[in-house]
């Protein structure tokens, strides 16, 4: 078992192969800043991620309000103008004369919604299946680690385009393979942490009085779990946005006429030589989506990134 | 030892079982293909006997254990659009094709992110750190697919100096490979840099420090010999988004390899070439990582008792 900082009621059990150590040479590990009121613990570098995603969420929330705003409106017209070059399209237009500026941000619309629904399902399955299979142990666990090893050998791009060959591609059909995937990460973190609550006093001590089980998982275990699902599923963000964005790219995502950055710039690259800035400005929006969310979650873990997929070396010293 | 080997050779073999039934499944969701195959004035008595020609008539635990009895004999189907063709000539023509790109790319990636690394730690540099790190970060924010266009752009498109598509030129290898390459960095970069570090605060450093061991031989022969093994782990783990990556890299960069094939395979509804693409696949996967375990067995004996 490893030291325990009982910080902020976060209880951080990590593996200790990835608890994140000082550079080789100076002995001492960097000071840490101290949480206080005023700052709420933000370093420089957290404000400077909230702001890229203050910019990306703010001007997908706020530009549909603006009267230029139009989606799907198409002027053949006035195809691939480039960004500027006509001040009723900010961004320029696609190869339909489509406005890239209002596309953008019902992109990032929909982009927000995919991202919540995807990480919430995810996290509730993970943390559901983790609890149980680290609390009770025994067949039960081994099944579930057995199933994370298939799934880890499966592209899920193949899986997905195997499927969206078979009932044509669609959003529902990507959130749904990304909700019923994507949880085998979740599972095993709370997994760890439910391993290791099961043998504290404060968890043992209600179940020597005859508490229920049930009333032990909710009250005793799954408080502690949920906190560090939370922290999980803050760092998953930009992880889920890169690889909705890839589907996206393929065609096996949100469908058209509906944008998403990806497609946005699977579509543009037939006239990449013409009109690069239509590739560009949907790739800038999923950067500062993608580096803002991964500057702010640092505020919650450091290294926690690569406490996602415990070391299978890990795994077995503690079975 | 082998008991250990046994047992991941088991393990191994359960999974690619597993694949196996995905990728059938996947292949008799979809239904029969005679509507693919057949033009569309087919009669029903040509689909039927197409059906019948193809098994899709049988119960469908008779037609896997058919599948399955032919795999065992090294029948893998023969292709449904070019008939008369085994479905693992077909995958067998591509892959060296992405492995060619992949071993280039991951190579790439492991010369950056070692050179980096043992650099940042040798020097123990904290500002090269960060440097490093930050890079790292930065690429890690950018999809491939984006990254992959930002070279054709500059590298291609805007200097001249590299084909774009394909892989007729020797050189076309390069910014696919860079895509894949420098994606991979981050993940390995952070790795080494969390192992390394994690050892270097260890007793054994410590005592080699005062023992008056200079700088180079406490990075090199103590302390990354030790900090290799769990990063050989996570790598062992990482091939499967890695092999994902490439299926995605080989569509950017039109790269004729195994996952171009593969996702042409399902537009086509090509079932038999689709699962046996899938099966190699998961078999690469499963072959690194029983490999990269055996190595870490050899290595480490305190694997073997896990």
């Amino acid at each position: 078992m490893t030291a325990t900082q009982p910080l902020d009621g976060v209880d951080r059990e990590l593996d200790p192969a990835l608890v994140p150590a000082a550079p080789l040479d100076r002995g001492s590990r960097r000071p840490r800043r101290i949480a206080g009121p005023r700052s709420w613990g933000l370093g420089p570098w957290h404000w400077i991620g909230l702001a890229m995603l203050t910019v990306v969420v703010g001007y997908s929330l706020l530009y549909p309000l603006l009267p230029s705003y139009d989606p799907y409106g198409q002027d053949l017209g006035r195809i691939l103008l480039t960004p500027g070059a006509d001040p009723a399209h900010l961004f320029g237009t696609d190869s339909l004369g489509r406005d890239t500026a209002s596309r953008l941000a019902l992109a990032g619309r929909v982009t927000v919604g995919v991202v919540v629904v995807i990480i919430v399902v995810n996290a509730l399955i993970g943390m559901i299946v983790g609890t149980v299979a680290g609390y009770f142990g025994g067949r039960l666990d081994n099944a579930m680690m057995a199933l994370a090893d298939v799934k880890l050998a499966l592209p899920m791009i193949l899986v997905l385009t195997a499927l969206a060959a078979t009932f044509g591609p669609s959003i529902k059909l990507m959130v749904i393979v990304l909700a019923v995937t994507y949880w085998v990460g979740y599972a095993r973190v709370a997994r760890t942490s439910a391993t290791s609550l099961r043998q504290r006093d404060f968890v043992l001590a209600p179940a020597l009085q005859g508490a229920r089980t049930a009333r032990i998982l909710r009250v005793h275990v799954l408080p502690t779990v949920f906190s560090q699902m939370l922290i999980l599923a803050s760092t998953d963000v930009g992880a889920v946005i890169l690889l909705m964005s890839s589907f996206d790219y393929l065609g096996l995502g949100v469908q058209p006429p509906v944008p998403s950055w990806g497609s946005m710039i699977g579509e543009s690259q037939k006239y990449l030589r013409q009109n690069p800035a239509q590739a560009i400005v949907p790739g800038v929006a999923i950067f500062l989506a993608v580096a803002g969310m991964n500057l702010v979650s640092q505020r919650f873990t450091s290294e926690r990134a690569a406490a996602r997929r415990p070391s299978r070396r890990a795994r077995g010293r503690k079975e | 030892m082998t008991r250990f080997v046994g047992r991941r050779l088991l393990q191994a073999l359960v999974t690619i079982f597993a694949v196996v039934l995905i990728a059938f499944v996947f292949g008799r969701l979809a239904g029969s293909p005679a509507a693919q195959l057949l033009p569309e004035n087919a009669t029903q008595e040509q689909r039927d006997a197409l059906n019948a020609e193809l098994g899709f008539d049988r119960p469908v635990i008779v037609q896997f254990g058919d599948y399955l009895g032919g795999l065992l004999r090294g029948d893998f189907q023969n292709s449904y659009r070019e008939t008369g063709t085994s479905s693992m000539a077909l995958v067998a023509e591509r892959l060296p094709v992405s492995l060619h790109l992949g071993l280039v790319g991951l190579a790439f990636a492991l010369v950056l992110a070692f050179g980096a690394v043992l650099i940042v730690q040798y020097t123990g540099s904290r500002i090269l750190r960060s440097t490093v790190l930050s890079v790292g970060s930065v690429r890690a924010s950018i999809p491939d697919f984006f990254f992959g266009l930002l070279l054709v752009l500059t590298l291609s498109v805007h200097l001249g100096w590299l084909p774009s598509l394909g892989n007729s030129a020797p050189l076309s290898v390069l910014m696919p490979a860079l895509t894949i390459g420098t994606g991979q960095f981050v993940v390995y970069t952070r790795l080494l840099d969390n192992s390394m570090s994690l050892e270097g605060a260890s007793d054994y450093v410590r005592t080699a420090r005062a023992r008056g061991e200079g700088r180079a031989f406490i990075v090199f022969r103590e302390v990354l010999p030790n900090a290799i093994l769990p990063v050989l782990t996570l790598a062992g783990i990482n091939l499967g988004a890695f092999l994902g990556g490439l299926v995605l890299i080989e569509n950017v960069f039109a790269w004729p390899g195994l996952g171009q094939l593969i996702v042409g395979s399902v537009y086509a509804r090509d079932f038999p070439v689709v699962q046996s693409g899938m099966i190699v696949v998961a078999a690469l996967f499963v072959a690194a990582n029983l490999l990269v375990d055996l190595v870490q067995g050899v290595l480490d004996p305190r694997v073997r008792l896990a």
